[in-house]
C-alpha cells in the first residue's frame, strides 16, 4: 500500500494473464477431474486438478488498485487528507481492507462525532459491503474508462449518514465474517446436502480461514479449505453435480451515475451442472423482461438476449464453459461462483 | 426440503383456514405478497404476517416467511417497529423473542436484506437446521396432506413467537 503516490496498475489484466497461462499449458487430454477439453473465453483448454489449483491461485493473486478518498464532509481537520492507494485481491472485501488498512491512517482527522463504521461510494451509489471486491468492480465499472481494469478505481469513504435504506447494518468486526461463513454454509448445503462441515469447524479453523480471506492469501485459504473434505483426499475431485451460484444481472454494462440498485438483480441459486449460458440465460432474460414490463406473450416472442455478456472473475465467457469447471477454478472464498450478466 | 410450488401451495392452504387467535395477544393480518409473474425470477413470493400488540412499547412485529432456493425450505425474516413506526433493534431486548430464541434454542440470527423487497434491516433466522427440525414433526409426505400441513409444522417449530396457540393448532390439525 502506498499513500498518495502514483501506482503502476498491473499491466496484465486478469483476462490477459489467465488467457496467457492457459495458452501455455493447453492440453487436449482429459484431466483427473474427468471430461476433456473446455472452451474458455473463446480458447480451447484442457482441465485437470492441477490446473484448478493454478487458476484459483491466479484469481486470488489478481489485484485491483483502489484509491480511497475521504469524503470532505467527514474531514474533521483543517488539513487536506491524503488519499490512500490499496492493492486488493478480487476475492478480498473492500470494506474490510478499508477498516484494517485505511482507517488507522485517518483516525487523527476523523471528527469525534464520526461513526467508526465506514461506507463506500462510487458514482453516487453506496457499494454493497457483502460483495467481493472483484464483483463490485465488475458491477460498478464495466466499460467505464475511469476505472477499467487497467486504471485505478477511485472510491469515496464516508463516516456519516450511513445509507440504512440501501445497505444492511454493518459492524466492522462481525458483519463480514458472519456473512462469509453464512454463505459458506449455504454453498456447503448446495454441494454436499448439509452445512455441517462448516458448522462443525473449530474456532481456530474459522479464525484461520477468515484471516486468509482478509489477507487475500490463497495458500492459507487452501490449507484450511482442504481440510473441510469438499474434495477427496486422493487428489480426485469430488463430482460437482450441483453448483452454488450467485447470479448478478445488470441492465446496462454496469451501474452508472444515474443508476440505482433497482437496475440490478442478485440471486443465490443451487444449479445443476451445465453450460454457463444454459444455466443463467433464462433467469437473466426473465428478469430483464420483467423490468421492461413485458407481458408473458411478449416475452415468449422475444428471440433471446442479443448483446448480453457473461463474466466470471472479470473474464468474458463464451457461454459453453461448464458450470462445474468454472466453480472449481473460480469460486469465491465464500464458496459461491459469482456470475455477472450484463 | 420442499419446492417453491409446494411452499406456495402450503401457504395458500394455511390462508384458507380460520387463523383467528393464532397469537395469544394482539391481532394479526396475513398477506401473500408476490412481485412479478415469472417463477424463475420470482421464487420471491412470501407470506407477510403483521402482528400488532396493544399497550406495549413494541407496537408491531412483521414476520416475512420467504423461500430459500438454496436450502429449499422456508426462511424467516423479522422486523419490529415502535409506536412511531421506527424499526427497533430486536437484539437489544434481553427478554425479547429473538434473544429468547438465541439463548434457549441456539438459533443463529443475522441482519440481512429482504430477498424480495431488498429492505435492508431484517433479522434472518438461519435455516440450515430446518430439515432436521421438520423431520421430527412430519413424515416425508409430499402428498396433499403433507404439503398442506408443512407450514403449520414449520411455524410451530421455528421458535420466534410464530407458533400458533394450542387451540388454533388443535383446530387446524383436526381439519
Amino acid at each position: 500500500m502506498i499513500e498518495d503516490t502514483a501506482v503502476q496498475a498491473k499491466e496484465e489484466t486478469a483476462a490477459e494473464s489467465l488467457s496467457t497461462r492457459r495458452s501455455s499449458s493447453c492440453s487436449s487430454s482429459s484431466g483427473s477431474g474427468g471430461g476433456g477439453d473446455v472452451e474458455l473465453g473463446g480458447e480451447v483448454v484442457g482441465w485437470s486438478s492441477y490446473d484448478d489449483d493454478a487458476e484459483q491461485r491466479l484469481l486470488w493473486e489478481t489485484k485491483i488498485v483502489v484509491r480511497i478518498c475521504l469524503f470532505e464532509g467527514d474531514n474533521g481537520s483543517i488539513d487536506q487528507v491524503s488519499d490512500v492507494y490499496v492493492s486488493v485481491s478480487r476475492h478480498e472485501y473492500l470494506y474490510q481492507t478499508v477498516f484494517e488498512k485505511v482507517i488507522p491512517l485517518w483516525r487523527h482527522v476523523l471528527p469525534s462525532s464520526a461513526s467508526r463504521t465506514p461506507w463506500l461510494e462510487y458514482g453516487m451509489l453506496p457499494l454493497k459491503w457483502d460483495l467481493p471486491c472483484g464483483v463490485l468492480h465488475d458491477l460498478h465499472c464495466g466499460n467505464d474508462d475511469g476505472c477499467s481494469s487497467n486504471s485505478i478505481w477511485t472510491v469515496v469513504a464516508h463516516f456519516s449518514n450511513f445509507p440504512s435504506t440501501i445497505l444492511p447494518p454493518f459492524d466492522v468486526k462481525e458483519s463480514l465474517r458472519n456473512h462469509v461463513f453464512h454463505s459458506m454454509k449455504e454453498a456447503s448445503h448446495v454441494r454436499m446436502g448439509s452445512a455441517s462441515r462448516i458448522m462443525n469447524m473449530s474456532h481456530a479453523a474459522q479464525d484461520a480461514l477468515w484471516h486468509a480471506i482478509r489477507q487475500g492469501s490463497y495458500d492459507e485459504y487452501a490449507k484450511v479449505y482442504g481440510t473441510l473434505g469438499f474434495e477427496s483426499h486422493d487428489g480426485i475431485l469430488a463430482a460437482v453435480e450441483r453448483v452454488p451460484v450467485r447470479i448478478i444481472v445488470c441492465r446496462g454494462a454496469a451501474l452508472t451515475m444515474n443508476s440505482s440498485y433497482e437496475d440490478v438483480y442478485i440471486s443465490s441459486r443451487s444449479m445443476n451442472d451445465g453450460s454457463v449460458k444454459d444455466c443463467v440465460y433464462d433467469i437473466a432474460r426473465a428478469w430483464m423482461m420483467m423490468k421492461k414490463n413485458k407481458t408473458i406473450a411478449e416475452k415468449n416472442e422475444e428471440s433471446g438476449m442479443t448483446g448480453v455478456q457473461i463474466q466470471v472473475g472479470g473474464i468474458g465467457m463464451h457461454g459453453t464453459e461448464p458450470l462445474s469447471y468454472l466453480w472449481r477454478t473460480m469460486h469465491a472464498p465464500d464458496g459461491f461462483l459469482y456470475i455477472y450478466v450484463h | 426440503m420442499i419446492t417453491y410450488s409446494e411452499f406456495k401451495a402450503s401457504i395458500a392452504y394455511l390462508l384458507e383456514q380460520d387463523l383467528e387467535g393464532w397469537f395469544p395477544n394482539g391481532h394479526a393480518t396475513w398477506t401473500w405478497c408476490e412481485h412479478g409473474d415469472d417463477i424463475l425470477v420470482c421464487m420471491a413470493g412470501y407470506l407477510k404476517i403483521k402482528h400488532t400488540i396493544l399497550d406495549s412499547c413494541v407496537q408491531c412485529t412483521e414476520y416475512h416467511v420467504c423461500y430459500s432456493p438454496i436450502y429449499q425450505n422456508p426462511v424467516l425474516y423479522m422486523i419490529s417497529y415502535d409506536q412511531h413506526g421506527n424499526p427497533i433493534n430486536m437484539l437489544d431486548d434481553p427478554d425479547g423473542i429473538l434473544q429468547h430464541a438465541i439463548r434457549d434454542h441456539q438459533v443463529t440470527v443475522s441482519q440481512e436484506s429482504h430477498p424480495s423487497t431488498h429492505q435492508p434491516c431484517l433479522y434472518q433466522l438461519h435455516p440450515c437446521n430446518t430439515d432436521d427440525i421438520i423431520a421430527s414433526i412430519v413424515s416425508d409426505d409430499h402428498g396433499d396432506t403433507g404439503v398442506a400441513r408443512y407450514m403449520l409444522a414449520w411455524m410451530s417449530a421455528v421458535q420466534c413467537g410464530l407458533a400458533p396457540t394450542a387451540a388454533v393448532a388443535s383446530r387446524l390439525l383436526s381439519e
